[in-house]
């Protein structure tokens, strides 16, 4: 119950936080453009007492909890792929005497090292080059929404670097397990191979699900960016149009730039997303391993 | 295999490190500097962005025309200061609370568990806008860095707070503790070396993990130092596109995105970035996996154990003071990195026109302030003679008393009992002259040829530039002595003797303003161009218009030292903070039913008072003040074709123009007019100058008028 109620209160102050700090960072946005008009100071208590008000007749709760849905759409898949494909390569990278092989560190740093501004930058240019110079219009769309192919190269991009750490930690955890001494207890005893590993198995779950979670807070982080890359309407892209400047002297700042309702939903559905992962990663963790109940 | 991927991380990284030391030796080109052309391998010259392998910039360069090879090379110096001092500071945070969560189960310890339960839940680059954008990204690296840290040590501070928890279940910790060992020394003695191998392993990912969120940052236009303003194209509705300024690889990598069908600079800077990160990962990882927890305590072990027991064993009172020290110096940080309205600040004294001359060029001095006292009474006499060709620009007054005019065809010297003189001159100067530090009369014409002549006519010196080509204004003196003219597209600068300075192409299209310096003598502005006076090169940020919308900006310096810039019928106030023009304050009036067209001069008195004349169009001339504290006025002048001569503190003013076909002049101030008189020659007034007790106004029919005013007035 104290759990939830530091959920609630947390999600309430990142709420009001991203409020407070749109209404503050208004005036100091206007003061460094000089193309832009300062805006009327602000009671911030008052218009956040007012928009709380409001807030369950105010359409951008709505798009907000659309926007929502479709950043889901990314993640699941995106986190559901890293998974599989991080522990297939822990997996692969382990012998069954715990000795890690030698490609998984390097192939891992290189995995690490995949930001999502670069991969997606890489993507968005080989989009081009492959649409100016190649055969004609790449298969996959580079932009806007869809339940389809336009799933596709954002997915990619939010879940490239995400196996790599999760492979890394997989790695280090089952090597570590099967040089426990109750691996070389039961291997000397004669149990067969599928047996240890399903205790093995057992053992590294927990931490695993945990490292899971951390990945997805890592993909939470990179979607600001994924989303605003491939202008894909989700909570990121919200964030990104509430918060980027325009890049351009004449192009008008973005409708949400620093509203201060846009910024306060989008940061409290980032959080509160952040809190649910965390809040199920714990409730899983701790059912398949007991001993993390402490 | 391990200790392999550990030295092949170390030599990634040790020679990113050595390219960053080397930069000043390897980089061809200064990385801020944009070249506007170059030749191609055919010596055909090219336009920016430049290909790889142009001649000089072998690696190409952005679209701005900066070397993409030296922006690389410099690039590695604040890339790897901002990534190792966040990914330090973040491992310390890290630590620190992870061993608070893991290690404490009183207060300290949910404290710690809040506050990691918090820095999970906050999207790290949502925390690091938020501080950048409050802070103000202008500030530079350090405002990245504060931000960059804040949050983000969660990851660290989990597994350290994991690594703890088990620690602190080993049986050698419950034998310490039924040996009746502290808490603090268990901690001191233990913990630290337990974690000492996760340390190396742990600064690598955090290095990664910053290098990727500076990235991130520049993608979404949060750009160290601010980022710059830069310039599409030259035409009249300019479009600018914001960009990063300062050379760090993470946002290069961000703009290089801008270039889809160019990959050659992302894959550049990504494979930079990829392989720092790669090394670090390498190295980071080798060090978790190889170090072997450190049995055996070496002599430099024992030191940091002594050191952290001795702060186990302060008293709790002692330790309550540290904390409340630490606290003050946070909040003594947070108040001096708050943002605040900034001071309007002048930056110097008022202009002074150099070699102490009353009124020494167009404008009085450097700064074109027109300032002077204005007598209080009224005309007491006015004095007249006629020349035969029409006045160019402002009469100049020498310290001396003299004044000294041009016609279009001689220079015209007034003496203090009344005798005109009259020097032929070789060639039709463009505009009126102005006076050397040194006393010499310096002009310029047509075509671009300064030269600098004595009272008796003799040509002193006599300069003419390589690149010529038309001149658009008359001279400016600085206070160095240095002599500024403008030639269609080009600003240039000549040294006091009459050698050349330098010439620079910072013009968009043709002015035939004055260049206007600012008093501490550092910077020229012309039109709405900032220009460094050291070596004409523009300031890399600059003010942007937004294109469609016609203001005819106008940069000014105020005769009390402030800067101004007049947008439309607004006066701005505006400094310089870290090299980025930033307005201060806006002035404006209701204008809209008022005018229709831009006023034509404008200016700030040595009071703090904005002045606008509205002198275009065949309407009688208009005067607005607007006052600092946000008060305005207007006055009718009565005349057509006015111009401001001089400017009063208080803000009154002496214009002159025509009243029916006759030169008039009248002085207004911001409540009504103090006196107005026809001066009885014919023409329109071209310029005018004010010194001590008289006036001297000159007309594009050849007169020029001294008109006398009482000392004290009524």
């Amino acid at each position: 119950m104290i759990r939830a109620a530091r959920a609630v209160l947390l999600i309430v102050a990142a709420h009001l936080a991203g409020f407070a700090f749109a209404v503050a960072a208004a005036p100091v946005h206007a003061a460094l453009r000089p193309t832009l008009v300062a805006p009327p100071p602000v009671d911030v208590p008052a218009a956040y007492w007012e928009h709380l008000h409001t807030l369950p007749t105010d359409p951008r709760l709505a798009a907000a909890l659309v926007a929502l849905g479709h950043s889901l759409a990314l993640l699941v898949p995106a986190l559901l792929g890293a998974g599989v494909l991080g522990l297939w390569l822990a997996g692969r990278a382990v012998d069954a005497d715990g000795r890690i092989a030698a490609w998984a560190a390097p192939t891992l740093a290189l995995g690490l090292a995949c930001s999502a501004v670069f991969t997606g930058s890489l993507i968005i240019s080989g989009w081009f080059v492959w649409a100016v110079w190649g055969p004609g219009e790449p298969p996959l769309p580079l932009r806007g929404a869809g339940w389809d192919r336009h799933l596709i190269l954002p997915t990619l991009v939010l879940g490239l670097r995400a196996p790599a750490q999760l492979a890394q930690l997989g790695a280090t955890l089952l090597a570590r397990e099967a040089q426990a001494p109750f691996v070389i207890a039961a291997r000397s005893r004669g149990m067969p191979e599928w047996r240890i590993r399903r205790h093995v198995a057992r053992t590294v779950a927990a931490p695993l699900v945990m490292a899971l979670a951390a990945t997805a807070h890592l993909m939470l982080a990179e979607l600001v960016i994924v989303e605003a890359m491939f202008a894909w309407p989700g909570l990121g892209a919200m964030l990104a149009d509430a918060l980027a400047p325009a890049r351009l002297s004449d192009a008008p700042p973005a409708a949400g730039y620093l509203a201060p309702p846009v910024v306060a939903l989008a940061a409290a559905l980032l959080v509160a997303l952040g809190l649910v992962i965390d809040g199920l990663a714990a409730v899983i963790a701790r059912r398949l391993d007991p001993r993390m109940v402490r | 295999m391990m200790r392999q991927h550990v030295r092949a991380g170390a030599v990634i990284v040790g020679l990113i490190v050595a390219l960053a030391l080397a930069a000043p030796w390897v980089a061809p080109h200064d990385p801020l500097a944009r070249a506007s052309v170059a030749r191609d391998g055919a010596g055909s010259p090219i336009g920016p962005p430049f290909p790889p392998g142009t001649p000089g910039h072998w690696l190409g360069s952005d679209r701005f025309g900066r070397d993409t090879l030296s922006r690389i090379v410099w690039g590695a110096r604040p890339t790897l200061l901002l990534a190792g001092l966040v990914a330090a500071l973040r491992l310390t945070l890290g630590v620190l609370v992870g061993i608070g969560a893991g290690w404490s189960h009183g207060p300290a310890g949910r404290l710690a568990r809040g506050v990691l339960a918090l820095a999970s839940a906050l999207p790290v680059l949502l925390v690091a806008l938020a501080v950048i954008t409050l802070l103000g990204s202008e500030r530079g690296l350090v405002v990245f860095i504060l931000g960059l840290s804040l949050t983000g040590w969660s990851g660290t501070a989990h597994l350290v707070a994991a690594q703890v928890r088990v620690i602190s279940q080993q049986p050698y910790i419950a034998a310490g503790r039924a040996l009746g060992a502290s808490g603090g020394r268990l901690l001191a003695r233990h913990i630290p070396r337990q974690l000492s191998p996760l340390v190396g392993g742990l600064l690598a990912i955090e290095l990664a993990s910053t290098l990727t969120l500076v990235a991130g940052s520049g993608f979404l236009g949060y750009y160290i130092g601010g980022g710059a303003w830069i310039v599409l194209s030259g035409d009249a509705n300019p479009v600018a596109a914001r960009t990063s300024d300062a050379p760090e690889w993470g946002q290069m990598l961000a703009g290089a995105l801008e270039r889809s069908l160019d990959p050659w600079p992302l894959l550049l800077v990504g494979g930079m970035l990829l392989l720092t990160i790669t090394g670090s990962n390498l190295l980071g990882s080798g060090l978790m996996a190889s170090q072997p927890t450190p049995q055996l305590p070496g002599r430099g072990w024992r030191a940091i154990e002594r050191m952290l027991l001795a702060l186990a064993m302060v008293p709790r009172r002692a330790a309550a003071g540290v904390a409340v020290v630490t606290m003050l110096a946070l909040a003594g940080g947070t108040w001096w990195c708050w943002p605040r309205p900034p001071a309007v600040r002048s930056i110097g004294a008022a202009p002074h026109v150099p070699g102490g001359h009353a009124w020494g060029m167009t404008g009085r001095d450097p700064a074109g302030s027109r300032d002077a006292d204005l007598p209080p009474g009224g005309p007491t006499r006015f004095r007249s003679w006629m020349v035969g060709a029409p006045f160019l620009g402002d009469p100049l007054i020498a310290a001396d008393g003299v004044v000294i005019a041009a016609s279009r065809a001689a220079l015209h010297l007034l003496d203090g009992v009344g005798t005109l003189r009259e020097l032929p001159l070789p060639r039709q100067p463009i505009a009126g002259p102005a006076l050397g530090s040194d006393g010499s009369i310096i002009l310029v014409d047509r075509a671009a040829v300064v030269w600098a002549l004595d009272r008796t006519g003799q040509t002193r010196w006599r300069f003419a530039a390589a690149d010529r080509g038309e001149a658009t204004s008359g001279p400016v003196v600085a206070g160095d002595g240095s002599i500024l003219f403008t030639t269609v597209d080009r600003i240039q600068a000549i040294a006091a003797d009459g050698t050349a300075r330098w010439s620079s192409d910072v013009l968009d299209g043709p002015s035939e303003l004055l260049p206007r310096v600012v008093p501490d003598g550092t910077l020229v502005l012309l039109q709405d161009r900032i220009i460094r006076l050291a070596d004409g090169r523009s300031l890399p940020q600059q003010f942007i218009e937004p294109a469609g919308e016609f203001r005819d900006p106008l940069l000014l310096v105020g005769a009390d030292g402030s800067l101004g810039r007049r947008v439309a019928d607004q006066v701005e106030i505006w400094r310089l903070r870290d090299g980025a023009p930033v307005v201060v304050a806006r002035r404006s009036w209701p204008s809209a039913s008022a005018t229709i067209t831009f006023p034509t001069q404008a200016g700030i008195s040595r009071g703090g008072i904005a002045w606008l004349l509205y002198g275009a169009g065949a309407g009688e001339a208009r005067l607005v003040w607007l006052a600092a504290d946000g008060s305005s006025a207007q006055q009718a002048t009565g005349m057509r074709a006015a111009q401001v001569i001089a400017v009063a503190p208080d803000g009154a003013v002496l214009v002159c123009g025509q009243q029916r076909g006759a030169a008039a002049c009248a002085v207004l101030e911001r409540t009504g007019t103090r006196w107005r008189e026809v001066l009885g020659v014919p023409g329109g007034v071209v310029g005018g100058a004010v010194a001590g007790a008289r006036a001297v106004v000159l007309t594009d029919a050849g007169g020029l008028v001294v008109i006398e005013f009482a000392a004290a007035g009524p």
